[in-house]
């Protein structure tokens, strides 16, 4: 069983899966809205084609993180 | 309580509950098979989970995953090969890295019947409100 802290800039939450879970199950059980912004997994962002690959496929053992971070500019004030 | 059976260097676990009775379990209440603790209860802190893939399971202080196939009682199995070192017997091994381990899984077998149980009596309920139109 794989510990899974995941959630987004406001949430976090703490999950406890199947090594043979998805990350895109994980994501979707969750509510975690992963169309916007980048996912990371253990600090690296993941890429195409991973989000249907298992904690297993992708290395993990015991525990990860799996956030989805969005990174917005700063507002700008036009004068 | 789980059975733990040392042969050379492999660990069997050999669970209390059937494999068909954790899949049932896991199909109706998944709930049910996992440990709550943490400030608020809310934490999910340990769950046990029948096999779909893996022939040995697998087994560490966030849960266990018990092989897809039971033994040859339909009890639910999982098989490791602990790294021990050589200067302790693996039976000490076992007892000091997977106590608390199997104390958990104990707590969550001992709830299994009586969700069992539940779950056969309310799909009997369901099953006496249906009606098949001749």
């Amino acid at each position: 069983m794989i510990k899974v802290v995941t959630g987004n800039n406001l949430k976090r939450s703490e999950v406890i899966v199947e090594s043979s879970a998805t990350l895109r199950q994980v994501l979707e059980n969750n509510d975690i809205d992963y169309t916007r912004g980048v996912i990371h997994l253990d600090g690296v962002s993941i890429g195409a084609g991973d989000l249907d690959k298992t904690f297993a496929q992708m290395g993990i053992t015991e525990k990860c993180y799996l956030l989805n971070v969005v990174k917005a500019d700063n507002a700008r004030v036009i004068v | 309580m789980a059975k733990v059976v040392i042969a050379g260097s492999t660990v069997t676990v050999k669970s209390s509950v059937k494999l068909e009775d954790l899949r049932k379990v896991y199909k109706f209440k998944p709930d049910a098979l996992t440990l709550y603790g943490g400030e608020e209860g809310k934490e999910p802190i340990f769950c046990i989970r029948p096999g779909t893939e893996s022939l040995t399971g697998s087994i560490n202080k966030y849960g266990v995953e018990f092989a897809c196939k039971p033994a040859d009682d339909g009890s639910a199995i999982v098989a490791l090969i602990p790294s021990c070192p050589e200067s302790v017997t693996l039976k000490e091994f076992v007892v000091d890295n997977y106590g608390v381990i199997l104390a958990n899984l104990k707590e969550l077998e001992n709830s299994v019947p009586a969700i069992i149980q539940q779950i056969d009596e309310e799909r009997e309920e369901i099953a006496g409100n249906i009606t098949v139109a001749v």
